[in-house]
């Protein structure tokens, strides 16, 4: 009697499998038409149709974000946004005022939640790849995944992403004039003399408990490429070190470097307190280094970002002052804002450069 | 046959007849599991919605499938390993977490995902072996000591074997490409079945599936062996012998589940204590029953933590709010009520 | 009567140490009647029997049972031979009294088999025997001392061995379950089953044993018939203090004088 209930128990679980596996056949074939790119870890995406729905997933979506919002598209589609922890403020209501509360997604949104939005198309930075990207693969759902860890793949990334959305033409514009902004610093700093560069420790700063400690990127990270770009020496690279994180620096370590110039990053409070505080305590104030806070506007610009052309470009003007007296900042900024992310606004554009200008000041 | 032999009998029929409605509750709850979530919407969506929606389809056979296979699964094997563990060493409150296993395998598994690439195989089999050294430490070490009764050593042994190896672990993280492996390692090591796939449940399903037979097979000797040494062989048995094998199986079944859904406290810990107060102390009938509520437990936690919020609850912490708020409960209650006798 | 345990020489010594704790010790045991293990606190007595259970190995010396050296025994057909009632060990588990004695059938299920239900019969006449089948139901750890014992008892009596090994068996009893069980004992020996049991209280061993074995200081200093052993000198030497033979009744009674 036993038996017989184990047994058609077990028939029950297998018909079911078996009627779920009819469906599991998968989502149809991409159609003809549509437009095909390659993405930063080299898949092939394909986007059968323009998508109406556009969502950026996972944790550091502020870069694949910053990325989408230099296209139209995303003023015309329906755009979910992960939330970022970065907390100067927020860039994309500033774009899209439709996009608060409910278009943004948690960070640790499941595959689920994202399926249940229905999206056409979804972005993500590619450290989410290897759990999240994985799962929502099998979905046959368009992926295009985004590094964007250097100058060179921002350039490279923006143009596949105009393949894919098919605008090359603002992809093509976006790249060009973040060339024209890195050529015009280039030629200025191939007029100095290299053993007049100045050195620079580029290091990110945060405050626990009333101390303060300092910290340096990895070799190869953007944070040095600026510093070379800028024309100077990004003295805290090591090449024996190859661990690839933030490591912290001790005082001693700082005052064996003996940089001219100390450039303090923080991704999510003030950099100028931090200078002040640097400023006001004995132990830094013995070894004679400029300090300078880096710029930020709502978005601290010393990363793997958009905005790293205006670091580098702020960078750039404090090393030497002269070489780009004809610079204002203030204008790049502005004129960065009105020409990449096609800002009107003029609200919006006195909002930001005033954050520059009080970052800096 | 006298009445209280008839009525021993009795409760047998009845131990059973309740392992049989367990089997079935566990199987209406894992077919109810598929159909709640987050997609299409928040809760409960209809088994109708699979003939008009190929998504909900795919949703169900990738994501909770998969998921709801491996809860089942790993639930019984914590909550079967930590009552082996418990019945073992004469002591109600260990379970693998506290002797350094989980741990152990915690360090092994991220060894081999930040130094070997991630293969689940090499993962499993690194995390089996994290877990048995941490073991063997744990009761090389309890024999070194000198303070304190049986029980206090060995408690004592595990968080020292615990801490050695949750500091290796530390290293290990510090070792991690950060945009990479040790975000894998982060998520893995708060517990959860976010990442399930059916190429993790195809490795771990047999191995735990081979690791519980076994200790089903032997739940008769599983009684003898929690009896002093001397009475166990006494009759009969090669106590050594059999407990390093029986303690091999746990330790198997648990560095399975945990080298896939990370470190998932309390649950060998409490479930055995319901097992042995529901279908007695006898192991003939509270092991398996022990393994059916661990699958059903861990089975409400991960639909719990998957579907109540749109971002995922940690399952280790659902496990571990639920387990330590149990706990407190069993140890205050009085002596008679509870299904064992403490003395440390 | 032919012989049980043959003990030749018998020396045991913890692992590392360097000093015997039952040195050079031989004698015999009758396959039925019983044998009294005398000796102070420490004198090795349960040394001695754990010996004989083959829980610890000899350092040197032989032991023989029924002709066959002891190791060659399986670990099924000796536990089906020998069982041991130790001194008072409860689980921590809450085991009923009748399944605490089931486990004594344990030698007569496979490895990866369950109690059958002639398992559970004899079990229960175990306890029936032993005057407790009232308490087969309640948990162990909730008797007294010497229900518990009797528990112990009802457990190896399952496991229906020729020879009973005993770890003072009623040093935790009142009078009343020490009569119980010296009558149980003596209708044991009655049947045929050989007893071996250890006691401080020689007087006890008077009454159940017909041989005895003396130890000191894990020396033999006797072994023979009881009559032989209870003597005053003997009995003093032993124990380091005056001890005094009484007959009483027709019994033998050993005080402190």
């Amino acid at each position: 009697m036993k038996q017989r209930r184990m047994q058609s128990l077990f028939c029950i679980a297998v018909v079911l499998l078996g009627t779920f596996s009819v469906f599991a056949s998968g989502a149809p074939e991409s159609s003809l038409h549509g437009t095909q790119a390659i993405d930063a870890l080299g898949r092939t995406v394909e986007l059968p149709d323009k998508p109406s729905v556009i969502a950026v997933v996972g944790k550091a979506a502020l870069i694949p974000s910053d990325a989408l919002f230099m296209f139209p598209i995303a003023q015309e589609a329906e755009v979910y946004l992960s939330t970022t922890d970065q907390g100067l403020g927020d860039f994309f209501p500033l774009l899209k005022p439709s996009i608060t509360g409910d278009k943004r997604l948690a960070q640790q949104a499941s595959a689920e939640e994202i399926l249940a939005l229905k999206p056409d198309l979804i972005l993500m930075k590619s450290s989410n790849y290897q759990q999240l990207g994985k799962q929502l693969e099998q979905f046959n759902l368009p992926l295009f995944v985004m590094d964007l860890e250097s100058s060179e793949a921002w350039k490279e990334e923006i143009l596949q992403l105009g393949k894919l959305l098919d605008d090359t033409a603002t992809a093509q514009n976006v790249v060009a004039e973040l060339q024209r902004r890195e050529d015009a610093i280039a030629t200025q700093i191939a007029t100095i003399d290299p053993n007049q560069k100045p050195t620079v420790v580029y290091a990110q700063a945060t405050s626990q408990e009333g101390t303060l400690s300092l910290s340096v990127s990895p070799n190869g990270w953007i944070q040095q490429s600026l510093v070379e770009k800028a024309g100077a020496i990004p003295i805290w690279v090591d090449q024996s070190i190859t661990a690839p994180s933030w490591r912290t620096i001790s005082f001693e370590q700082l005052a064996a470097w003996k940089p001219d110039v100390l450039v303090l990053i923080s991704y999510r409070q003030d950099a100028k307190q931090l200078v002040e505080r640097f400023h006001a305590s004995l132990q830094w104030q013995f070894l004679g280094t400029k300090v300078f806070a880096s710029a930020a506007d709502v978005v601290n610009y010393a990363q793997a970002d958009s905005r790293w052309i205006l670091a580098l470009q702020h960078l750039a003007k404090t090393l030497y002052p002269d070489l780009f007296a004809t610079v204002s900042m203030a204008e790049e900024v502005r004129s960065f804002y009105r020409t990449i992310y096609n800002v009107e606004d003029t609200d919006v554009l006195n909002l930001l450069v005033d954050s520059y200008i009080q970052s800096v000041n | 046959m006298s009445a209280d032999l008839q009525s021993y009998n009795r409760q047998l029929a009845q131990s059973k007849q309740k392992l049989v409605l367990s089997i079935v509750l566990l199987l209406i709850s894992s077919l109810g599991a598929l159909f709640i979530g987050r997609y299409p919407v928040a809760g409960f969506a209809s088994p109708q919605l699979l003939l008009s929606d190929p998504l909900y389809a795919q949703v169900v056979l990738h994501i909770r499938l998969p998921r709801v296979v491996l809860a089942v699964v790993g639930g019984a094997a914590l909550a079967a390993a930590g009552y082996v563990f418990q019945m073992l060493f004469a002591n109600p409150l260990v379970e693998p977490g506290f002797l350094g296993v989980s741990q152990g395998a915690a360090f092994g598994a991220a060894s081999a995902m930040v130094f070997f690439g991630s293969s689940a195989a090499l993962i499993q089999v690194f995390a089996a072996v994290g877990g048995l050294v941490a073991l063997f430490l744990s009761y090389l070490i309890a024999r070194l000591l000198r303070f304190g009764g049986s029980i206090l050593r060995l408690v004592l042994a595990g968080i020292a074997v615990g801490a050695f190896f949750s500091a290796l672990l530390s290293l290990v993280k510090l070792a991690a490409d950060p945009h990479g492996s040790l975000q894998e390692i982060t998520f893995w090591m708060m517990g959860g079945l976010y990442n399930s796939n059916w190429s993790m449940a195809v490795w771990v399903v047999p191995i735990i599936g081979v690791s519980l037979t076994l200790l089903l097979l032997f739940r008769w000797r599983i009684n003898i062996l929690s009896l002093s040494a001397k009475s166990a062989h006494a009759v009969g048995l090669a106590v050594g012998v059999q407990k390093g094998l029986l303690l091999l199986c746990a330790t198997t079944a648990t560095t399975a589940i945990i080298s896939v859904a990370g470190l998932l406290g309390w649950v060998g810990l409490i479930i055995p204590h319901l097992g042995r107060k529901l279908y007695g102390s006898d192991a003939r009938y509270s092991l398996g029953g022990s393994a059916l509520l661990g699958a059903l437990f861990l089975l409400l936690c991960d639909t719990a933590g998957r579907t109540l919020l749109s971002s995922e609850i940690p399952l280790g912490v659902i496990t571990s709010l639920c387990g330590a708020a149990l706990f407190v409960v069993i140890l205050s209650q009085k002596e008679k009520e509870r299904e064992f006798e403490h003395s440390l | 009567m032919n012989t049980a345990f043959e003990i030749t020489n018998l020396s045991y010594r913890y692992p590392g140490s360097l000093s015997n704790v039952l040195d050079k010790v031989s004698f015999s045991t009758p396959d039925s009647g019983a044998t009294a293990l005398l000796g102070p606190n420490g004198s090795g007595k349960t040394t001695l029997l754990e010996l004989l259970l083959r829980f610890k190995t000899p350092f040197e010396g032989a032991i023989t049972l029924f002709g066959k050296k002891s190791q060659e025994y399986s670990k099924k057909s000796f536990a089906q031979l020998v069982s041991l009632v130790p001194q008072l060990e409860v689980s921590r588990f809450s085991f009923s009294v009748l399944e605490q004695v089931l486990f004594g059938r344990t030698p007569y299920i496979d490895a990866l088999a369950t109690p059958s239900q002639e398992d559970v019969e004899i079990a229960w006449l175990a306890l029936k025997r032993t005057n407790i089948e009232h308490l087969a139901q309640r948990r162990v750890a909730a008797l007294s001392a010497g229900e518990q014992q009797l528990a112990l008892l009802a457990r190896s009596l399952a496991q229906q061995p020729r020879i009973l090994l005993l770890d003072e068996p009623t040093s935790s009893l009142d009078p009343a379950n020490v009569a119980l069980v010296l009558s149980l004992l003596k209708e044991l020996k009655q049947e045929g089953m050989g007893l071996i049991f250890s006691t401080h209280d020689p007087s006890l061993a008077a009454e159940l044993a017909d041989r005895a074995v003396m130890l000191k200081k894990g020396e033999l200093l006797f072994h023979g018939e009881i009559q032989m052993a209870m003597e005053d000198k003997l009995l003093s030497h032993l124990y380091a203090t005056k001890m005094r033979t009484y007959t009483i009744e027709g019994r033998i009674v050993v005080v402190r004088s």
